[in-house]
């Protein structure tokens, strides 16, 4: 989930920098949190310290009327500039001088607004200007700003955006939404049947990345109705989210998805043709192990075709020393050893041997021995001389 | 002592950059303090520019305080 949060604040900062993704590839390595803080301190370097003749532009006008002000605003600043002064004014003056102006100006100069505005901006609008100016950003498709804006929104403003924007757009924006905590109570307003539409968009347009996203923000009951729902879509559409997750290395955000299916929905998906690749297979073991999600790797594993299981078996045999230790630590950490064994039986016996010599076997071997030496034997009578709190 | 990639970067930011921006090469740190400058520089190019333009729209009665602020 990282891999995605860190691309949205990628191309978040590209955005402020006028850089290309590409060459910001570097921050990909990084983890999303410091990225994002990275953002926030671009969003500071660049709205801070502006230039002195800003603020002697939004000084003077104060001293002219708002329907001249939005004259100039239009005409002689622009869009990028305009957005400037805005932020340097009172928030009611400048939302009295938006009222007065275009949407479609007022659309442009929201990308350039400051950020930490943004909040006192939209709370003075009227609601009908913050809707047009939701549908005019959707049609441009500028779901940056769009993402900057939506957690600020009240909820009469986002039903009505909802119902007037495609059902991608919910996904665009949701991928680079700035309140990630307000997204549940977001999606949440949508119509009942819309979240299906939402979900087919992401099928239809190929927008996994921006759907794994939404998924993994919202709150775990709807993350389970859409994790249902894209496991009731086509085979080969299904089948292309795998293969984009590989392409991707998303399993992180994908296998807690797989974990909330029941059973119909996970047999489902365990068939798909995607799940019985090797390269495949062999790279969702490796991801794994990295990330430890053994607990939510487990269940899909259960369900998958013989001919699948044998190869996750084999590719987790085939993990060099070290992962295959770690993969025993967090098994064992995670009390899942009765899960594992049975793949273990399918390795062949020189993966066997390496499993069974790890310390960490050894370790659950010796304490499920205990177990059932406990289970076969009554536990002792209490000693009455002696007191239960010291112990013996 | 001539300044680092890391030292530029947060010049530019005000600040130090996030603990982990310690691994990035110094050509990435270096791109990234660029960036921001030219991102700062474009900012704030076009405002005399545009200061000029705003005048000619301010009624002649409010012109002279507005000339005042703007060009002081």
């Amino acid at each position: 989930m990282d891999t995605l949060r860190t691309r949205a604040e990628v191309e978040k900062i590209a955005r402020f920098l006028d850089a290309d993704t590409e060459r910001l590839a570097f921050l990909a390595a990084l983890p999303a949190s410091e990225v994002r803080r990275f953002r926030e301190q671009v969003a500071a370097g660049l709205f801070d310290n502006q230039p002195e003749m800003l603020d002697r532009i939004a000084k003077a006008t104060k001293l002219v009327p708002t329907s001249i002000a939005a004259t100039i605003s239009q005409k002689a600043l622009g869009p990028k500039l305009a957005a400037r002064v805005a932020g340097r004014l009172e928030p009611a003056r400048a939302a009295d001088i938006i009222e007065k102006l275009p949407i479609g100006f007022v659309a442009d100069s929201c990308a350039h607004l400051d950020p930490r505005r943004v909040r006192d901006l939209v709370e003075r609008l009227h609601e009908d200007t913050v809707v047009r100016i939701g549908v005019v950003l959707a049609k441009k498709g500028d779901y940056i700003t769009m993402g900057r804006f939506v957690g600020h929104l009240s909820d009469s403003a986002l039903r009505r955006i909802l119902d007037q924007v495609a059902d991608d757009v919910v996904l665009h924006v949701g991928f680079f939404v700035d309140m990630p905590e307000r997204l549940d109570h977001i999606v949440g307003l949508m119509a009942p049947d819309k979240l299906a539409d939402v979900v087919r968009a992401a099928s239809d347009g190929a927008l996994w990345a921006e759907a794994l996203t939404v998924a993994n923000l919202v709150g775990e009951q709807r993350r389970a109705e859409m994790a249902g729902l894209a496991a009731r879509q086509d085979t080969e559409q299904l089948d292309a989210l795998v293969r984009a997750v590989h392409r991707d290395h998303l399993w992180e955000a994908l296998l807690p998805l797989v974990a909330l299916l029941d059973d119909a929905d996970r047999r489902a998906v365990a068939v798909l043709p995607s799940l019985q690749a090797w390269e495949i297979l062999a790279d969702v073991v490796r991801a794994v192990v990295a990330t430890g999600l053994w607990s939510q790797f487990l269940p899909l594993v259960d369900v998958l075709p013989e001919k699948s299981r044998q190869l996750v078996a084999e590719s987790a045999g085939a993990l060099d020393d070290t992962d295959l230790d770690r993969m025993a630590v967090a098994v064992q950490e995670q009390d899942l050893w009765d899960a594992v064994i049975p793949l273990v039986e399918l390795m062949d016996d020189t993966a066997k041997e390496r499993v069974f010599a790890l310390e960490a076997f050894q370790v659950q071997d010796e304490a499920s021995e205990q177990h059932e030496e406990r289970g076969a034997k009554p536990d002792p009578e209490p000693d009455p001389q002696q007191d239960p709190q010291q112990g013996p | 002592m001539a300044a680092t990639a890391a030292d530029k970067l947060t010049a530019e930011l005000g600040a130090p950059p996030p603990e982990r921006f310690c691994e990035l090469d110094d050509r990435d740190l270096e791109f990234l303090a660029d960036a921001l400058r030219h991102a700062r520089e474009e900012q704030a190019a076009g405002l005399d520019r545009a200061a000029e333009e705003s005048l000619k729209m301010v009624p002649a009665i409010a012109r002279g305080p507005v000339r005042r602020i703007l060009f002081r």
